[in-house]
């Protein structure tokens, strides 16, 4: 892997000011009401904005696969740390297409998930001359 | 629905379907959930210029919508040993009626675990929106102590 490629890790709070609007969104946020256990997909979505924010990418990014396992549950208040990289990058025809790979654990050091998701990225249109 | 026997799970077996219209407000609820503000999400003009009839919802939303169909049928056995392999076809927009469903395709027996796979498949009433596939891995001896 290289180094250019690894991303920095990130830190996020499983809080319930988030969760709850993502409660709003999606109709569920808590898994398992007497534990306070959480989606991994309520996980997996924010950990991986967070990941890419230093890479500042434009707006029109569409994200086209997620592939996301659970190992171990997280719960409300924890705190969870990030990390990933980017695994992929084609170019081609003026489309770009990048895949990211994240380690969701928690501060025991127990992987609560793994990703893999992969984005077209807006890039330059063909030109027409 | 929760199943209570998972000896009933067989090929073929139909989870039940989840049903869902996604407003624009919802939409934008993911968003700060998220924090993901790239404007095809939250700028109609802006999702216009990008080739989109409108605003779109996040994929992770819609995989939020898949994992509870999932953790609703198999409760505690989903969040360790759950994953979902997702491949998002076209954008879903705000009052699309997403109709998502998950069918049993093997259920796998060893000595120390049960491997169940699902093909998922979600359509806005006229398009296929998402496709791709469920797994459940449970350890034997947690099916057994069901």
């Amino acid at each position: 892997m290289k180094k250019e490629n690894i991303l920095l890790p990130v830190e996020i709070e499983v809080k319930p000011e988030w969760l709850d609007y993502y409660r709003h969104a999606v109709g569920q946020a808590i898994q398992d009401d007497k534990k306070e256990t959480v989606f991994a997909t309520a996980i997996a979505g924010k950990a991986m904005i967070k990941l890419l924010e230093p890479l500042n990418l434009p707006s029109g990014v569409v994200h086209t696969q997620a592939v996301i396992e659970s190992v171990t549950s997280a719960c409300v208040g924890d705190t969870l740390i990030c990390e990933g990289a980017i695994t992929g990058l084609i170019k081609r025809i003026g489309i770009e297409v990048m895949t990211v790979s994240m380690t969701v654990k928690n501060l025991n050091q127990e992987e609560i998930l793994k990703a893999e998701m992969t984005f077209k990225l807006p890039g330059w249109q063909l030109s027409s001359n | 629905m929760l199943i209570k026997d998972l000896a009933e799970i067989k090929p073929g077996y139909e989870l039940p379907n989840l049903t869902k219209t996604v407003s624009e407000d919802e939409i934008f609820m993911y968003a700060m959930a998220s924090s993901d503000f790239n404007r095809i999400h939250i700028d109609s003009e802006y999702a216009r210029k990008a080739d989109l009839k409108g605003v779109i919802a996040h994929g992770m939303l819609l995989l939020g919508l898949v994992e509870i169909l999932h953790q609703r049928f198999f409760g505690d056995f989903w969040s360790d040993g759950g994953s979902l392999d997702i491949k998002f076809k076209r954008p879903v927009h705000p009052q699309d009626k997403i109709n998502i469903k998950s069918t049993v395709l093997t259920v796998g027996d060893t000595q120390n675990k049960k491997t169940i796979v699902c093909a998922v498949i979600a359509n806005n009433g006229y398009d296929t929106i998402l496709t791709g596939f469920a797994k459940l891995t449970i350890k034997q001896e947690a099916s057994q102590n069901q």
